[in-house]
């Protein structure tokens, strides 16, 4: 009566693989993840973001490496939210490819309850990105990060690397900050404008990874982000296209 | 079979509904005579009349409504202000009826039978109502911005006072019993189920009439739960739900305050919490809210109650939602309605629930699990920093980085219609990759030839000379040199309006440590606009 011999479902293994990484009953912590998409994944452990973990993101490009590694969650349905961080653009985050019906922005202002507005979203919300700017005392920020461990979300701490008022260049993140994960961005020159025509286009710019456990070691990649095409292109393009040039580099610490 | 000979179970509740189309027009305080519009999510929301004589429509686009009426004044949608204002206008309806019912500010509806009794039948009682309410609001510079109308049940109530409204009668009396031949000839999008009117559209079925003859079972069966709904309403069974009834009494939760809330968000933070107790008490037995009674008590023993419905269930922040509403309009209302002390006690009472059939998520995505424990914690931040300190992006299109999308203040989850369509061509926009970092009000910089002295820009958009370096924090500020740049990218915006009109010219400039920054610059002032980070 029902003709499904001709029927063929039109899923990838891929995508049942994921499904049966979902619904299997053991979770090891190191699979409890949120994703990254695009060629930024190399740099940290895993190519994920690993619940409950933190990561820094400080120096020149950090912001924009910072929205390129959550979007891939926030495009997956996770919610982000982004607490200080006032000067980050709206259009920059959506043109990251976040969601735009799930990205809240929160100016927790000069109240001295940073850490309260933090602890409030953390396993509600699960990208947390949190200005490197606010004044949080040690004490709550280890408070912070065994929630964060509880609950499973991801604090994903970041230093715009340029102060808007001053125009300066920022320095690291206060050392208050520990973190799973320390990436440290180099972005050399902004190619495009010439004197007086062309317009910004392309930047190279390289991340290094330091931190704790599997992020041990100290790793460089190298990318076109964004590329002139306003893609990302790992490597150098000239050598290699699809591959990521990886040294390894020793860590100190 | 025609329609009426089907017996209804029970004779819907007659029922009054006042309605203001234009009340959050109104309530954002503009005269009748300006032309203005709510836009919210790029879309109008309600229109002023000298508006809607320009051409614009509710359901436009920000952009098309702006072609129309280049003076039309933009009011962002604010629910709260809505509300607080309508307090005043729930007032007056005190002196007729002791019990009415809100839905969403602008929208009065209350049972008619006792009132209409009092005041010598329906026909007087509805151009009393009408009357008393055209003086409130033409003390705020309206008229006839008010129909009234009385049907059987809410949802033929409702139309018999658009009706009118669009009559410019004020009064539309639909008599007892007639209610189903009032609505038979009405095209069937009245029904407000926007995707099924669509298929009975394409069915055939274009009047309200002609969907309320097909048979219940056949509606159900065909259309399931959504159908039967639009299917009561077109039967005017609307109003007799089955399984409708007060609720057993312990379903009311109270909360002291202690000391007594004088301020709203204090209030409302309590309410909050309340009303997820009272979903939870609910919900464990399987029931939602449909109607909720929201009563204060007041250190001087001051009693104050309101009812508030909505179609279908409340979720607990939509019930926190109309507390805040409520509490608002009784705290910050006007001197005579405000009590005189704080608030002691809170109180919600289920008045009417149904059986909760559990919300269905979207096919597409729409609301989720997620979603709401998010909506929870950012609701909880309000609480904690203040509620305009939380905001989500709202896409609108324009030229600099700062207007192409913006923030707006974070309602709710559940209310969230973010549009994707301000990608169209803006002349004197910057090529893409967009900064990361904007600045809101531009820090003043200077743009330095070689010769040290500003750079400026000609009307004919050229350079005076080539930039040399940028001065920060005047002459012995920092000094950034230039190694390249790019423009000037000439905007010349709102030049039909002298107030709004700004003229500027955009610069990149990337610096010899290899950051880029977007400046501008305004009558001969120079400001950074964004980093490139």
């Amino acid at each position: 009566m029902f003709d499904t011999v001709g029927v063929v479902l039109s899923v990838s293994t891929s995508q049942l693989r994921e499904l049966a990484d979902r619904v299997k009953p053991v979770v090891l912590a190191r699979e409890n993840v949120l994703s990254i998409s695009g060629p930024l994944a190399a740099v940290v452990p895993d190519g994920s973001l690993r619940r409950g973990s933190t990561l820094t993101i400080a120096g020149s490009g950090a912001t924009s490496v910072a929205l390129e590694l959550v979007s891939g969650a926030s495009r997956a349905g996770s919610w982000t939210a982004l607490v200080g961080l006032h000067d980050v653009a709206p259009v920059a985050v959506l043109e990251a490819g976040l969601n735009p019906e799930r990205v809240a922005f929160i100016n927790p202002g000069q109240s001295a309850r940073h850490a309260d507005v933090i602890a409030a979203l953390v396993g509600a919300v699960d990208l947390i990105m949190v200005d490197a700017r606010l004044s949080l005392r040690q004490q709550e920020i280890r408070r912070l990060g065994a929630r964060l461990r509880e609950c499973g979300s991801v604090m994903v701490v970041v230093m715009p690397g340029t102060d808007p008022l001053t125009l300066r260049c920022t320095g690291e993140i206060g050392s208050a900050w520990t973190a799973d994960v320390a990436l440290m961005v180099e972005a050399a020159s902004w190619q495009g404008p010439d004197r007086g025509h062309g317009h910004v286009q392309s930047r190279r710019i390289s991340i290094e990874t330091l931190g704790r456990g599997r992020a041990a070691g100290g790793r460089r990649h190298v990318f076109e982000f964004p590329s002139g095409e306003g893609t990302i292109v790992s490597g150098d393009p000239a050598i290699d296209a699809s591959d990521a040039v990886a040294t390894v580099l020793p860590f100190v610490r | 079979m025609s329609p009426t000979s089907v017996p209804a179970l029970i004779s819907p509740m007659r029922t009054l509904v006042v309605r203001i189309p234009d009340w959050s027009v109104i309530a954002a305080g503009v005269k009748a005579t300006d032309p203005a519009a709510v836009i919210g999510a790029n879309r109008v929301q309600a229109t002023s009349p000298a508006a809607r004589s320009e051409g614009v429509e509710v359901g436009q686009r920000r952009r098309e409504a702006q072609r129309r009426c280049p003076s039309l004044l933009i009011i962002d949608p604010d629910p709260n202000r809505d509300a607080q204002a309508f307090a005043s206008i729930a007032g007056v309806l005190d002196h007729f009826t002791p019990r009415i019912e809100l839905s969403i500010p602008g929208t009065i509806a209350f049972p008619a039978r006792g009132p209409s009794r009092y005041f010598g039948g329906d026909e007087m009682l509805a151009s009393a109502i009408a009357d008393a309410i055209d003086v409130e609001l033409t003390s705020m510079g309206w008229s006839l911005a008010v129909g009234v109308g009385i049907a059987d049940g809410p949802f033929a109530a409702d139309i018999a006072a658009t009706t009118a409204m669009h009559a410019l009668g004020r009064v539309c009396v639909v008599p007892v019993g007639t209610s189903v031949e009032f609505l038979a000839p009405l095209p069937i999008a009245v029904l407000n189920f926007p995707e099924l009117t669509e298929v009975l559209v394409r069915l055939g079925l274009r009047t309200v009439g002609s969907f309320a003859e097909l048979t219940s079972d056949d509606v159900v069966a065909r259309f399931g739960r959504e159908g039967s709904d639009a299917h009561r309403l077109a039967r005017v069974e609307d109003g007799v739900v089955p399984n409708v009834g007060p609720p057993p009494k312990h379903f009311d939760v109270t909360v002291e305050l202690e000391p007594p809330a004088e301020r709203v968000d204090v209030a409302a933070f309590a309410a909050r919490k309340l009303a997820d107790t009272l979903h939870d008490l609910l919900s464990a037995e399987g029931l939602a809210c449909s109607r909720v009674v929201i009563a204060v008590e007041t250190e001087h023993d001051e009693l104050l109650e309101r009812v508030w419905r909505a179609e279908g269930a409340m979720s607990a922040a939509a019930v926190a939602e109309r507390v805040r509403w409520q509490l608002d309009g009784w705290l910050n209302g006007s001197a005579a309605q405000r009590p005189t002390s704080g608030i002691v006690r809170l109180t919600l009472i289920p008045e009417e629930v149904i059986a909760a059939t559990g919300r269905q998520q979207g096919f597409w995505g729409g609301e989720t699990e997620a979603d709401e424990r998010a909506g929870r914690a950012l609701a909880r931040v309000q609480g904690i920093v203040g509620a305009t300190a939380v905001t989500v992006p709202e896409v609108r299109g324009g030229r600099s980085p700062a207007d192409r999308v913006v923030r707006v203040v974070f309602t709710g989850t559940e209310c969230r219609a973010v549009r994707h369509d301000a990608h169209a061509p803006w002349p004197g926009s910057i090529p893409n990759p967009v900064p990361a970092l904007v600045v809101d009000d531009g820090v003043a910089l200077m743009v330095m030839d070689a010769y040290g002295s500003v750079v400026t820009v000609s009307g004919r958009s050229l350079l005076s000379a080539e930039p040399d370096h940028v001065m920060v924090g005047g002459e012995r500020g920092s000094r950034f040199a230039v190694a390249a740049w790019a423009g000037p990218w000439p905007s010349d915006e709102r030049w039909w309006d002298r107030q709004t009109h700004r003229r500027r010219a955009r610069l990149q400039l990337v610096f010899s440590d290899g950051r880029a920054v977007l400046v501008a610059i305004e009558q001969g002032r120079w400001s950074l606009e964004a980093v490139y980070d």
